[in-house]
């Protein structure tokens, strides 16, 4: 089951537990890995997989999985170029992607400022 | 206790979010050795193209060093795997003034030079300020970006 926020990318529902302040969080966003993924195409104008996965110290199929919920929440666009060896992925962040990125690192400040309690 | 594990894993987060903004500001490959003088040869053979006679020939030889410079930050963008955009932490604003700064009074001096000296001393003292000022701010830069890790570490 799939709800769509306001920048019309699906976002998949997970179970939280009430009263959390991790309730208030985008769910797509929480796994630590996509949120550095983010992080680093926020303030990027593309970054290739190469630079993603050495960053990220990950291996090549861990960076594809998470990569790969980033594309499918609309968060990401993957852009190859060229074929077999010489071939490059390429990862830009979405609007959506940069809208839903920026909320969630302002709601983790807000929640750590306001003590970590839920509606503070 | 609850409470300090949420708390603990938004400081994570929130970590995690912040060393991933800056990644493309502070992580990339060692800067060859090539690099300031590259600069400095650019300096140079534009300086030079003011000595030519003809206007058409001139503007032509200057569109290709502006050629030359996009092409080089095009390069450099593939060889790092990544550019970085927005705002940069504020431990790199000292270099980048220092780098604009720099440029300028490099400009100054080549220009006086030029006019009131000689146009080869000119070409000369563009290599060498131009170099010696990418050498300065590379050095500048990634004392900055180490400290930008530090806070994050």
């Amino acid at each position: 089951m799939t709800t769509s926020d306001a920048a019309g990318a699906a976002r998949p529902e997970v179970a939280r537990p009430a009263g959390s302040p991790l309730a208030e969080l985008d769910p797509v966003l929480t796994a630590p890995k996509r949120l550095a993924v983010m992080g680093v195409l926020a303030a990027s104008t593309s970054s290739d997989f190469a630079f993603l996965r050495d960053h990220l110290a990950v291996s090549d199929s861990d960076l594809s999985k998470q990569a790969s919920a980033l594309e499918q929440a609309g968060y990401v666009e993957v852009l190859k170029s060229g074929r077999g060896r010489g071939s490059v992925t390429t990862f830009r962040i979405t609007k959506a992607g940069r809208v839903a990125f920026e909320r969630h690192r302002a709601t983790l400040r807000a929640l750590l400022e306001g003590g970590g309690e839920p509606g503070s | 206790m609850e409470s300090d594990l949420d708390r603990d894993l938004l400081t994570d987060q929130l970590r995690e979010a912040e060393r991933g903004a800056v990644a493309p500001w502070v992580s990339y490959p060692p800067v060859p050795w090539w690099y300031a003088p590259a600069y400095g040869a650019w300096a140079t053979t534009y300086t030079l193209t003011l000595l030519l006679d003809g206007d058409a020939v001139r503007t032509v030889l200057q569109a290709l060093h502006v050629v030359a410079m996009i092409a080089a930050i095009a390069l450099i963008r593939r060889w790092r795997g990544t550019y970085p955009r927005g705002r940069a932490p504020r431990e790199l604003n000292a270099p980048f003034a220092l780098l604009v700064g720099g440029a300028l009074v490099v400009l100054g001096v080549v220009s006086l030079l030029f006019q009131l000296v000689s146009p080869w001393l000119a070409a000369v003292a563009a290599f060498v300020l131009a170099t010696l000022l990418v050498q300065l701010y590379e050095r500048r830069y990634a004392a900055a970006a180490q400290r930008v890790r530090e806070r994050l570490a």
